[in-house]
């Protein structure tokens, strides 16, 4: 789902980075007013729970491969506004450290996976947690809310490939950029989504948030303490000690896990090469072949020298401390936590 | 009681001040002086978070020998500074991510901060290299000097000073140097606190433009240099006081403990690594 830089016009870039900024903008001032030092800086946590699951390749079917994202399972344990920006920050260090998803397409791959996923999966949770019976509510909601996200995060996704050859085509009718219309992309990406990817980002979405309640359950905010301004309803022990170990245990074995995500062969659909384009479509459009180019410094989470699953395990170990220190450096600017929490 | 509409003010009291100071301006000494006299106040060796208040990989660290974690870093550092393939650069600044991320907030602040500036600088230095050809030049220098000063402050600050003073006669270093290396370090921070004492009263009490700048800062530098004087003076008469006579004595310790020979063990497959990656092994 990561679309990478020449895919999309400059102005779809710029126009979807446009749409990005006051989502962003709204996020952050939400994010400041509901969120305390302690939960802001677990956001890093939860942004590396998204990067790993992303780093988890899954064959689908037409021989390409997807991932979860983990969008959802972010919003439910700590709002979407939050979920928003901590993906949003794990795509930026994947687009600049690792070349996964274009530069100038970050704010598309934002719309799609950072503000679209965990938005409209968070609100079917809450659409089925309440009104559903609270002895299945909660999981079900978590599941079909994750699944429904994802899924509508892909159409999103195929909709901007889509729309591209017809926008943008030379005097001979070849594509400039995408070079698939709406009714190859969108099948393309939603049909793998709906019968892999969004299965396996609903029971990714469920097992971790199930473990990260059971551990740590003061990490998980209530719901209904989001959007309306309320402080966190974290229970005292949940931010710190065993509770907080058990879930870097668990982002430990996630990180060594995730060379399986190698086994699956094959690119993701829209994620091709220059080469890869030319094999497809018969022809490398003239904006894929002439575009924008970036030599980020671990290209496909790989280092040269070092074994394809040990550059990977090391790209993962990178790209999680990244992440945890940079929401611990943002969580200095955010009031502290109350005294119940820190307790 | 008296009639309050008899009470008169006088004339000086009444007539119109017109006092108008003069646009204060002190960005240079804000901007410039300020900032470069607190970096000196950044010279802080020993336990910023030393002991039950340590992260979880400060703590394990805490438990190996200082002089064993000395020897440790100076193999890493050499590993890091020789590696032709950045693949061990790598390696070695995930480990020092790691180590960082287990760490509060602020300790990440303090640790990253010099470690940031220096990087850009070199950075900054090796883009002369980029112009000609080695586009990936600064980016490599960068990542090796953060990687480095990070394995270093990771010990200097989270290791109290009389332990790394401890080490360092583990190592047989004369005790004259020991000595120099101890009171430079500490007094560099103290005067630093005293130069952004100066500056910021400076600061408060200045009106107007400063047109002699040359002059505050020598003036500056000359009340530094007389407080440090003061100062040694004092040390030295409190150093004799307490019967110092400029030797060390540091009682004997266990080297080869258990968290050691893990210790070693580890920086024996870092290096290993470091031989497997350059096509030693």
């Amino acid at each position: 789902m990561h679309i990478p830089d020449n895919y999309l016009s400059p102005s779809t870039d710029g126009v979807m980075a446009a749409v990005m900024v006051p989502v962003w903008a709204h996020c952050v001032r939400v994010v400041r007013r509901d969120l305390d030092r302690d939960h802001i800086a677990f956001m890093g946590v939860a942004a590396a729970f998204s990067f790993l699951l992303m780093m988890f390749n899954v064959p689908l079917p037409g021989g390409t491969t997807g991932h979860a994202v983990g969008g959802t399972l972010i919003a439910i344990m700590l709002g979407p506004e939050a979920a928003c920006l901590a993906v949003s920050v794990a795509l930026a260090i994947q687009a600049l450290v690792f070349g996964d998803g274009g530069i100038l397409a970050f704010g598309a791959n934002c719309f799609n996976m950072a503000f679209v996923l965990p938005f409209v999966g968070y609100a079917v949770y809450r659409l089925i947690r309440d009104h559903a019976p609270e002895a299945w509510g909660d999981k079900v909601g978590a599941a079909v809310g994750s699944y429904v996200g994802i899924n509508v995060a892909a159409l999103a996704t195929a909709v901007e490939f889509g729309i591209q050859p017809a926008l943008f085509h030379d005097a001979a009718g070849n594509a400039l950029y995408c070079p698939y219309p709406l009714s190859v992309s969108i099948p393309a990406m939603l049909i793998p989504h709906l019968l892999v990817a969004g299965v396996v980002e609903a029971v990714a979405t469920v097992a971790i948030l199930s473990f990260v309640r059971k551990a740590a359950p003061g990490l998980v905010r209530d719901p209904a303490a989001t959007g309306d301004g309320a402080t966190s309803s974290a229970a005292p022990s949940g931010l710190r000690g065993k509770g907080l170990v058990a879930v870097g245990l668990l982002l430990a074995a996630l990180v060594v896990a995730t060379p399986v995500g190698l086994l699956a062969q094959g690119d993701a659909w829209g994620e091709w090469d220059a080469e890869g384009v030319a094999e497809q479509a018969g022809y490398v459009p003239a904006g894929i072949a002439d575009g924008f180019s970036f030599d980020a410094i671990m290209p496909d989470y790989s280092l040269a020298g070092l074994p394809e699953a040990a550059g990977y395990v090391l790209s993962a170990v990178i790209g999680v401390a990244v992440l945890v220190i940079v929401f611990k450096l943002v969580s200095l600017a955010a009031r502290p936590a109350s005294p119940a929490a820190a307790a | 009681m008296a009639d309050p509409s008899s009470q008169v003010l006088p004339d000086w009291l009444v007539a119109d001040d017109a006092y108008v100071p003069s646009r204060d301006r002190d960005g240079f000494l804000r901007r410039n002086v300020l900032r470069l006299t607190g970096l000196l106040t950044d010279f802080q060796v020993g336990a910023a978070s030393y002991g039950r208040a340590a992260s979880p990989v400060d703590r394990a660290l805490g438990a190996v020998p200082t002089c064993v974690r000395m020897a440790g870093l100076l193999v890493c550092l050499v590993c890091v500074s020789a590696a032709s393939n950045m693949a061990f650069v790598y390696l070695m600044l995930a480990l020092v991510l790691v180590a960082m991320a287990s760490r509060p907030a602020p300790a990440i602040v303090r640790q990253l901060r010099p470690a940031a500036i220096a990087a850009a600088v070199s950075a900054l230095l090796m883009v002369p290299a980029a112009l000609l050809g080695q586009p990936s030049a600064p980016v490599r220098m960068a990542v090796r000097v953060l990687t480095s000063l990070c394995l270093v402050l990771g010990l200097s600050q989270n290791v109290p000073w009389n332990r790394l003073v401890a080490a360092l006669r583990a190592f047989h270093l004369s005790a004259e140097v020991i000595l120099v290396m101890d009171l430079a370090l500490k007094d560099l921070q103290l005067l630093g606190r005293a130069a952004l004492e100066l500056t910021e009263a400076i600061a408060l009490r200045s009106v107007g433009v400063d047109r002699d700048r040359t002059a505050s800062a020598a003036g500056v530098m000359g009340v530094c240099f007389l407080r440090m004087h003061d100062h040694a003076a004092r040390q030295s008469e409190a150093m004799a006081c307490r019967g110092f006579t400029g030797v060390y004595e540091v009682p004997a310790e266990r080297v080869l403990t258990p968290s050691a020979i893990v210790y070693l063990a580890g920086i024996a497959l870092l290096v290993c690594c470091f031989c497997f990656l350059e096509g030693a092994m």
